[in-house]
């Protein structure tokens, strides 16, 4: 009897062990269809009458429909992702289609969680409750966006944002910008980006916005994943043009102008790449990487000066230092807004240089009187005025010209300048 | 014997299988599966074929891990049978098929944007091959390309969102929907005191002047002149309707109640650190603000002159800080005293962001106010030289950087001087 217990207790453990087995499978499944039926139900009971029918085709009324027969839409649908997944492709819904008609039924799944619904308190409720409620409707919040991401990844193998299809592809702007770059690339880039910012978000909330060094670390750390993953997304071709455009967009980059100077696209490119060594706008801007001081950011600001110098040669290099004026700047846009030629904008900046020098002078005279700065102040705007009108053609913008007359007349009236005003 | 080993071998073999076989089950049921997908079949007898049996019953979703799942029995439909170039006989292809109404429109509004996208996609391409063209000769803007071919491109969108709109109706129908029935949540928490059938009713009301104010605002910017007395006058209607209504249905305790939640001395505790008031305490310090509050308006309307209101409102002032000390016992008072000061405030956070308690922020936060008292007394010293009372100062700060520095710990001191020891910084006299 001894020598046989250990096979009877394993016999039936065995049989135990079968039973809870099929046991478990088989409440998993009454589960989830409850839960489906569920679903069915709650649908049908807020599902609402189909709308009016729209107004005809301009392309004039259609043929009444001739549905094939035996086939209903409940045949394809199902509680299951995956499955409804395989029945779409199963009758030769295009692929794009079936990307949509999906993206588009996770966000309605993932809407009430995602929703900015800021939590209701009882007014008795204290700061610290209320705060402890935000900090979790936050962390749900980025949690369900995760696992929307995370849903849609493994659905289709690759990721999507329908929000950011809708909003920033559908704007030609974006599109244009941006259009060097396939879609699920920069789908790609959109899903890193916004990883990046959901954990950093978590992270800064968790710390109640007070960042001690592990959560730096952290966010550091992040950062460089994201670098990492933006790189991988890119071929080593678009990831050069994205960084050189970068530089560009930028203000090529921090306020370098180039109006008024004659490059070419290939030099263009090559400046925009020469200004990597002054600023690396993706790497601070996006990346965060800033650490450079302010003596060695002038350092490479004249590094890159001469670069341009020897890039442009000297005549257009001072077309290149003209542009740095914001007055030149404003001169160019009124003379291109003219159709005006270059000279004629280069002309009367070099008169107005020479005129604001003479303003200048008067202004910090210290000999004149009142009436006399008066004076000279009418003079000059008067004279201003006539000759910019001269250089520029008459009866164009006249309050533009006059503004300019009264900035000189207006210097003039303000007398000498404290050292520090200088 | 050799047959009986040989069994209890095979058994023990199998029990361990069947322990792994579950244990795989359970993970595999506990975490591997993707959430359910919520049907959106429209109810109702179907609009053409009946279903295949039991083709609408929910499927169990399937294990993340598992191969991709069969389709459904085969099917002889296939998708050709229901596209179509021109959109309302594709619209009414789906909807005869019994495709769920929202699904229809996601299906028309990827199609048609995926066509539009197609027609802009030769405009795009162009843009690519001249950019840095473009770029260098200052034709475009590198950072909004917006101008560049701006008509076409707003032709394309106009069209496409005049096609949508004729197949599918207004969008923003739908958004005014979901938008309502968020209103409608919002409305019922914030209501949620009231006995259910005078909140339901309350409800109706609220949702009704909702509906009529944004018929109005729809007229309005159908007319497309902007608001006009007329306009305005009838918008104040309605909130005065709302209100007549409002009062007929709640009783007096209900409305004063509600003006009560609504008012904003109801809000005095809300944006207190560390001080959470029990639903009795906020009642008693709302309805003493309360009536500071009617009190200070009379004063506003009274006949007297500009010293004497201010000498009144002083002692108005004092009476309410009196009566909250006397409502709320001298130790509570006191808490709310703290939680009022920003500098507790911000001392608190950092100490809770190290994990420590509120004793810690109490003990340090009566260094931090000792030491701001000594200070101001300093700056208030008219006698004092400017450079004495710099020296002062920062001989004062010096030994309240010490103290908080050993009653902290010298990572949380850092912290502090971070995210809110701003007075720490250099002196000002």
């Amino acid at each position: 009897m001894t020598g046989r217990a250990p096979l009877v207790v394993s016999l039936v453990l065995n049989v135990a062990l079968l039973a809870l087995g099929v046991a478990t499978w088989r409440h998993a499944a009454r589960a989830r269809a409850a839960h489906g039926l569920l679903l069915v139900s709650a649908a049908a009971a807020a599902a609402e009458p189909a709308p009016p029918a729209a107004p005809s085709n301009p392309a004039g009324d259609p043929p009444p429909p001739e549905p094939p027969p035996a086939f209903h839409w409940r045949q394809i649908e199902s509680s299951d992702y995956r499955q409804y997944l395989a029945n779409l492709r199963s009758i030769g819904c295009p692929e794009r289609l079936i990307r949509d008609i999906l993206v588009a039924d996770i966000e309605v799944l993932y809407r009430s969680r995602l929703a900015r619904r800021p939590p209701h308190f009882d007014p008795w409720v204290g700061l610290d409750g209320r705060n402890a409620a935000r900090k979790a409707s936050q962390a749900n919040r980025i949690e369900a966006l995760r696992e929307k991401r995370a849903l849609i990844r493994e659905l289709l193998g690759y990721d999507w944002d329908a929000e950011f299809a809708e909003e920033a592809l559908a704007q030609h702007e974006v599109a244009l910008l941006a259009g060097f770059l396939p879609d699920t690339t920069l789908m790609r880039l959109a899903a890193v980006f916004s990883d990046h910012e959901d954990t950093r978000r978590a992270i800064e909330q968790a710390a109640g916005g007070i960042l001690l060094a592990e959560d730096k670390a952290q966010i550091r750390e992040l950062r460089d994943r994201m670098a990492d993953a933006l790189r991988q997304a890119l071929t080593p071709a678009e990831l050069e043009e994205a960084q050189l455009r970068a530089q560009l967009a930028d203000g090529f980059p921090d306020g370098l102008h180039l109006e008024g100077v004659l490059v070419t696209a290939a030099e263009l490119r090559e400046l925009a790449r020469e200004s990597f060594a002054y600023r690396d706008v993706v790497a601070e801007e996006l990346l965060e990487r800033d650490d450079v001081t302010e003596e060695d950011r002038d350092r490479r600001r004249q590094a890159f000066e001469r670069a341009v110098e020897q890039r442009l040669g000297p005549a257009r290099y001072q077309d290149y230092q003209r542009a740095q004026e914001s007055d030149f700047r404003q001169i160019y846009e009124f003379t291109s807004g003219h159709n005006m030629t270059q000279s004629q904008a280069i002309r009367a900046h070099d008169y107005w240089r020479g005129a604001l020098a003479e303003a200048e002078k008067l202004a910090e005279d210290p000999t004149l009187s009142a009436a006399d700065r008066s004076t000279a102040a009418a003079v000059l705007r008067q004279t201003a005025t006539q000759r910019l009108e001269g250089l520029l053609g008459t009866g164009k913008a006249p309050e533009f010209l006059e503004a300019w007359g009264a900035r000189l007349a207006s210097r003039v009236q303000e007398g000498p300048r404290e050292a520090g005003e200088k | 014997m050799v047959n009986r080993g040989v069994i209890l071998c095979a058994s023990l073999a199998l029990n361990i299988g069947l322990l792994a076989g579950l244990y795989a089950l359970r993970r595999t049921l506990d975490s591997g599966t993707l959430p359910p997908r919520p049907l959106r079949i429209d109810p109702g007898p179907a609009r053409s074929s009946p279903p295949a049996p039991g083709a609408s019953k929910p499927r169990p979703p399937s294990p993340a891990n598992s191969v991709a799942p069969e389709p459904s029995p085969a099917l002889s439909f296939h998708w050709s049978h229901i596209a179509s170039t021109n959109d309302l006989e594709y619209r009414d292809r789906l909807r005869a098929v019994g495709c769920p109404e929202a699904t229809v429109r996601d299906i028309l509004k990827a199609e048609i944007n995926a066509e539009y996208a197609r027609r802009r996609q030769p405009l795009v391409a162009e843009f690519q091959r001249q950019f840095w063209t473009l770029a260098a000769a200052g034709s475009i803007d590198p950072s909004d390309a917006g101008d560049w071919q701006e008509a076409e491109f707003e032709r394309l969108d106009e069209e496409r969102e005049a096609r949508l709109e004729a197949v599918l109706g207004r969008e923003d129908a739908d958004e005014d929907a979901d938008d309502l029935s968020r209103r409608r949540q919002r409305w019922a928490e914030v209501y949620g005191w009231l006995p259910p059938e005078k909140r339901d009713a309350l409800l109706a009301l609220l949702e009704n002047q909702e509906r009529q104010e944004r018929e109005l605002s729809l007229l309005v910017s159908q007319r497309g002149e902007g608001w006009t007395p007329a306009d305005h006058a009838r918008r104040k209607a309605l909130a005065e309707e709302l209100e007549r209504a409002r009062t007929q249905l709640l009783s007096p305790a209900e409305l004063e109640e509600y003006r009560l939640r609504v008012s904003h001395e109801a809000q005095w505790a809300q944006s207190l650190a560390g001080f959470e008031p029990t639903e009795g305490e906020w009642r008693a310090v709302a309805q003493l603000r309360s009536d500071y509050e009617n009190a200070r308006q009379q004063l506003g309307r009274a006949a007297l002159s500009k010293e004497e209101k201010q000498a009144r409102q002083k002692e108005l002032q004092a009476e309410l800080e009196d009566a909250t000390r006397t409502a709320l016992g001298p130790e509570r008072y006191a808490e709310v005293e703290r939680a009022r000061d920003s500098q507790y405030q911000s001392l608190r956070r950092v100490v809770h962001r190290h994990g420590l308690t509120d004793a810690t922020a109490a003990q340090a936060y009566g260094l931090v106010q000792t030491a701001r008292d000594q200070m101001q007394h300093v700056r208030d010293d008219k006698s004092l030289t400017t450079e004495t009372r710099l020296a002062t100062l920062r001989a004062l700060q010096a030994e309240a950087e010490a103290a908080l520095r050993q009653s902290l710990g010298g990572a949380v001191f850092d912290t502090y001087r971070e995210y809110g020891g701003d007075w720490l910084q250099e002196p000002a006299p």
